[in-house]
């Protein structure tokens, strides 16, 4: 893919030069409906075009989702390609740019995230490539004079007993004369040729020959370089500068103020860089100055004890027991950049982000332009995680951008990266559960507090709503994900318990927040499964046949759950070996998740392998699947062992990889994953191997110690690999 | 002006001899496929050859580099033959793919030394940082990079 082809500009243009064939394309708003189809010169009509087949037998599909490596590129392409029985050999693939016509279909809004782009896609791009299958096969039958049932396709060929056979491109224009189906029939699961395949990734040749664009790799004509400085701790502000001296320095073209921090634009990044330096900020650390964790740790305490203000029933037995996990960063590879290029009567941006609907509101905000103007073309992610949810350097590369006359990539440096990132919260739980004499919790009371950035979501991305008191209203969408019974959280406790009753207070926490891969299921997924095990081995009964007990009434819970114990050879590890069960169900998917530990005659812990059994219906690409799968696993268990962001003195403690220990190779266990065969619709697969991790290697350490973990994370205990 | 030998081409540059050789080659030369990930020689992202080593160019000043044969992820193949571009082929490695130049670049530099790495050659080799966790098919890449070798010799 080069720059040019990420142009909208040229991707309109497409319509008057290349408008031969058949172009295909389906409104994002009128659900699982196919609308505007014949080829035609209207731009509104190119605008909803997703799909291009043309007369060379080439096909075009526009991916409506951004690939962070996550495999929708592939994945999604699938989908139609399915359905088309098109030759996957001549299928390529552009990124969407920012426009409704390419709106996720769950949120209303071009955003990628909550793990749903193949899940949200299931149907309507099904439905895209069996309509165009249908017209193409019509176009045949007319030309033959034969009836369309009579045909068959295969690998883009359209095909009739008699002999007779024709190619996509040779049809397509005669196809964009035909009306369009209203309801393209879709092949049943038993009839897939390539769903279900390992079809390799389309994205992995430019990935390894260093030739895959990503937003640090724009380059436009004339560019000039921007870096940032901004305030350390939260809600300072810029107090000065010495910008004389930062001017003095090569190639500096401009100064900028931000929010809470200054730009510099040179002609190279590491002009920029020392120019920063030269610039000598002084900040006004403002209120935060004196907050930190320790601080935080006792404000969520205090509020756990709110429930000493009830009776605790009396029971045969009970278990009162608080858990903890903390602040934790994304850090995607590809640090924060944007690149962008403003002018009084334009904005046009380059940016890797899984939100090109938030890129567009910002840029809106600042250069005043109406939103629908706003052009964001979207690269590669180097990682998304949830962090290019955000879009706060997209502002500021565009504020930037409007100060110079050339087009500008602003890029963070890691250290910036660190100490602004959105944090998974810091979020405390306390469960009080009464046990009746056969073990079984006759109540399960749960108070969880967390700060919430929910009420930022709304601002960020719905400003004209941002008057209403959403957060007052709803309380926290995340926060009680798995462990409430809240009607806005969609993973309801799952463990048939007498009486179940949630609680929870959101906290004011002066420290940015947001959606960090799994949101809060790492968080519930981890206390809600540890807290289980404990009830177990209250009740003197083995873990999984306990939890198969209370799950007696969920067929796909205890699907993952003997899937894992049938892999992981449960109740039976490798002498000197102990296991651990967890299972979670997240985004719709169920994944159960056995972790195999030994501790080493230097008391460190080792982690031999994780056994994962996953049902998240169809899986569309299995080698795809697995490596999602693998990939939430490494994260869920460098968030176990030792990741965690400090607050001292308002500001971030961590500043880069040194401090910030994320998983290398040489820790990384065997990770296996196994799905559940199913024919039911695909679910979430980005983020749901990640919520089990922590509770199933805690419960392998209790298992192997006797000793329970109630905080993240493990190095807090002293414990490590 | 310093002369750089890159991908076996002479070139000056004009830059201050203070720049990391990585946004010489990113910036100046427009070698954009080596990447910036931490600035500090932590994450392995900008990992190019120097002389056939693996060499971290963040923290690299462009003036230290000197007659060395510098090698980038453009000058490993033209056509992504390298046996660990093969490797990683088959096994579909890399995810979002930031890192993939430079893991490519460490798994290269290891097998030049070490035509048959073992696991633990392989762990003491490869500190690169991924975030998306590919770490498992990058490890078993090398190992199948190794085997893609031997047949060819």
């Amino acid at each position: 893919m080069s720059i040019s082809e990420l142009s909208r500009r040229r991707f309109l243009q497409l319509g008057p030069g290349a408008s031969a064939g058949l172009l295909i394309g389906c409104g994002s708003r009128e659900l699982d409906t196919i609308a505007s189809f014949a080829t035609t010169r209207e731009e509104q009509r190119f605008r909803n075009a997703r799909l291009h087949i043309d007369t060379d037998g080439s096909i075009n599909f526009i991916v409506p989702s951004t690939e962070m490596g996550q495999g929708v590129q592939t994945a999604l392409t699938m989908l139609v390609a399915e359905e088309m029985d098109a030759d996957w050999n001549r299928i390529q693939t552009t990124f969407a740019p920012y426009d409704p016509a390419f709106d996720n279909p769950s949120y209303f809004i071009q955003v990628t995230g909550g793990s749903n782009s193949v899940s949200s896609h299931w149907v309507k791009l099904r439905k895209l490539g069996a309509a165009a299958r249908a017209m193409l096969v019509e176009a045949a039958a007319e030309r033959w004079g034969v009836k369309p049932g009579e045909c068959s396709v295969a690998g883009s060929i359209v095909s009739h007993p008699s002999g007779k056979s024709l190619g996509f491109g040779a049809l397509a224009e005669a196809a964009a004369q035909l009306a369009p189906p209203d309801d393209p029939a879709l092949k049943t699961p038993d009839q897939f040729r390539l769903i279900g395949r390992p079809v390799p990734r389309l994205d992995t040749p430019a990935k390894i020959s260093g030739g895959a664009i990503y937003g640090i790799d724009v380059k436009l004509p004339g560019m000039l370089y921007a870096t940032v400085a901004q305030s350390p701790v939260f809600g300072g502000k810029v107090a000065s500068w010495d910008e004389a001296a930062a001017m003095a320095m090569p190639g500096v073209r401009k100064i900028v103020a931000l929010e809470d921090g200054m730009a510099v634009v040179a002609d190279s990044h590491w002009r920029a860089l020392k120019a920063l330096e030269a610039l000598s900020i002084r900040f006004d650390d403002g209120p935060n100055a004196d907050r930190n964790s320790e601080e935080f740790t006792r404000m969520l305490e205090a509020s756990m004890q709110e429930m000493d203000k009830e009776p605790f029933p009396e029971a045969a037995q009970r278990l009162d027991v608080e858990y903890q996990a903390p602040f934790l960063a994304h850090q995607p590879l590809e640090p924060m950049n944007c690149t962008a290029q403003v002018t009084p009567t334009s904005c046009r941006l380059w940016v890797p982000t899984q939100n090109l609907h938030g890129a567009a509101v910002a840029a809106a905000e600042v250069t005043g332009l109406p939103r629908q103007e706003i052009e964001v073309n979207v690269t590669h992610l180097g990682g998304g995680f949830g962090r290019r949810l955000e879009s706060d350097f997209v502002k500021q590369a565009v504020t930037v951008a409007k100060e110079v006359d050339q087009p500008v990539r602003l890029l963070w440096t890691r250290e910036e990266d660190m100490q602004h990132d959105f944090y998974r919260p810091v979020t405390r739980a306390r469960f009080q559960i009464a046990l009746g004499a056969d073990g079984t919790p006759e109540e399960w009371h749960t108070r969880i507090a967390s700060p919430s950035s929910f009420q930022k979501v709304i601002a960020d991305n719905f400003p004209e709503f941002s008057w209403l008191p959403v957060q007052a209203l709803l309380g926290d969408v995340n926060m009680l994900a798995g462990l409430g019974t809240s009607f806005v959280q969609s993973n309801p406790f799952p463990y048939a318990v007498g009486k179940l009753r949630t609680e929870d207070e959101i906290m004011d926490i002066p420290v940015p927040n947001g959606s960090h891969r799994s949101v809060q299921h790492s968080f519930s997924g981890f206390c809600k499964e540890a807290a289980i095990d404990e009830c177990a081995h209250a009740a003197g009964q083995d873990p999984l046949a306990y939890r198969r007990r209370l799950l007696a009434e969920e067929p796909r819970y205890l699907g993952v759950i003997d899937l894992v114990a049938e892999k992981a050879d449960w109740g039976r590890p490798p002498p000197g070996r102990f296991q651990g069960l967890a299972v979670h169900r997240s985004f719709g998917t169920y994944v159960a998740e056995v972790a195999e530990i030994s501790f080493a005659e230097d008391g460190s812990l080792r982690i031999h392998r994780i056994v994962c059994a996953v049902d998240c219906g169809v899986v569309v690409n299995p080698a795809i699947a697995e490596s999602q799968v693998h990939g939430a696993v490494i994260w869920g268990l460098e968030n176990t062992l030792r990741c965690e962001i400090t607050i001292q003195g308002g500001r971030v403690e961590q500043s880069n990889f040194h401090d910030y220990e994320v998983l290398h190779l040489h820790e990384a266990p065997d990770v296996e994953v196994h799905f559940v065969p199913s024919a039911e619709p695909p679910t979430g697969l980005g983020e749901p191997g990640a919520p089990p991790v922590a509770a199933a290697v805690t419960n392998a350490i209790f298992a192997a110690t006797g000793r329970r973990i109630r905080t993240l994370p493990l190095t807090r205990h002293g414990l490590s690999i | 002006m310093l002369t750089l030998n890159v991908n076996g081409q002479t070139m000056e540059v004009d830059v201050e001899p203070d720049t990391p050789l990585l946004w010489v080659l990113r910036e100046t030369i427009g070698l954009a496929g080596t990447r910036f990930g931490c600035g500090q020689g932590l994450c392995g992202a900008c990992t190019v050859h120097l002389d056939g080593v693996a060499t971290r160019t963040c923290i690299l000043p462009v003036s230290d580099v000197g007659t060395a044969e510098i090698t980038t992820i453009e000058g490993l193949s033209a056509d992504n033959s390298h046996p660990v571009q093969q490797a990683w082929t088959e096994l579909d490695v890399p995810q979002c793919g930031y890192c993939q130049s430079g893991q490519i670049m460490a798994a290269a530099a290891l097998l030049a030394e070490n035509p048959l790495p073992s696991d633990s050659d392989i762990d003491a080799a490869m500190t690169n940082i991924c975030r998306c966790g590919t770490y498992s098919r990058i490890r078993k890449g090398i190992h199948r990079a190794a085997r893609l070798t031997e047949r060819t010799q």
